[in-house]
């Protein structure tokens, strides 16, 4: 089965690096998508499929926690997992994002390892579902 | 995990002396402090060294555009500044960090700043500074961190 990923950060560095770490991760992603800030995930959501979304927090325009937001907020989005990826180390902001529905939290900076291991149980979700 | 991620080795330079960037471009990334502190951190690193930084994050041969050093020196300062924040955050309460101004400027010289830190990665000078605004300033606390074994935390 074939996975996708929607990529969301506003530093095309930081996408093009999570899209070298997804395709050597040995887990099935076979497509990644990228967009610049929250705004621009939801148009592509609103086109397309994914099966995880990984997201930053602070972008312009609409950031990861309103971002998060709206995915849950979404009948045809809600079951898609989102892992958070950010500078942001404080426990409340790590609780709320889990409490907003992501699935898991990466601190920056971060190994391939680090996002292999928190990507591989959503991953493995996707297949089931 | 920093040099792994960014492909380069950053040593501290001791704290006696404020290193400076030795080159005539030097990129600069700019972030405006609110919250429990407020004030602005900057970044600075000589152009050749930010080069060397977005070829091996992204895993290209040089050159690179100039955008995407910019866009990589953003994120790397980024990550520094996030780091210093949240050591700062311990002690004295949420601190918000803007989004960053990155830019590249020919015969920068820093001014007006309240603490500064360099750190060495093969002859070139990567340099953190911050000012702040708050009467009081954690520059103390942020000194006697960095004098603590294992002070290299901010990356």
């Amino acid at each position: 089965m074939a996975i996708s990923v929607l990529v969301v950060d506003d530093s095309s560095t930081i996408r093009k690096i999570i899209s070298r770490c997804l395709q050597s991760a040995a887990l099935g992603v076979t497509e990644v998508v990228e967009a610049g800030n929250g705004q621009e995930a939801l148009e592509l959501l609103g086109k397309r499929t994914v099966d995880v979304v990984i997201t930053d927090i602070n972008m312009p325009r609409m950031n990861g926690m309103q971002l998060l937001c709206a995915i849950q907020q979404c009948e045809a989005w809600k079951g898609i997992p989102v892992l958070v990826i950010s500078t942001e180390a404080r426990a409340d902001a790590v609780v709320e994002a889990i409490g907003k529905g992501a699935k898991g939290y990466i601190k920056k900076p971060f190994t391939p390892a680090e996002i292999h291991d928190q990507l591989a149980p959503l991953v493995t979700s996707a297949y089931q579902s | 995990m920093f040099a792994l991620m960014v492909g380069v080795d950053l040593a501290l330079v001791a704290q006696s002396t404020t290193a400076w960037p030795q080159h005539e471009s030097t990129v600069v990334s700019s972030f405006e402090l609110s919250g429990a502190i407020s004030g602005t951190a900057r970044v600075f690193y000589p152009l050749p060294l930010a080069n060397r930084m977005t070829c091996r994050m992204l895993q290209v041969e040089p050159p690179v555009a100039e955008m995407d050093i910019l866009d990589a020196a953003g994120e790397i300062a980024n990550m520094i500044v996030g780091n210093v924040r949240n050591c700062l955050e311990n002690p004295w309460g949420s601190i918000d960090i803007g989004t960053p101004a990155v830019e590249i400027f020919r015969d920068c010289v820093l001014k007006n700043h309240s603490m500064s830190v360099s750190f060495c990665s093969c002859g070139d000078i990567v340099t953190v500074s911050m000012a702040f605004r708050n009467g009081t300033a954690p520059w103390d606390y942020l000194r006697s961190s960095l004098d603590r074994p294992g002070s290299d935390t901010l990356l």
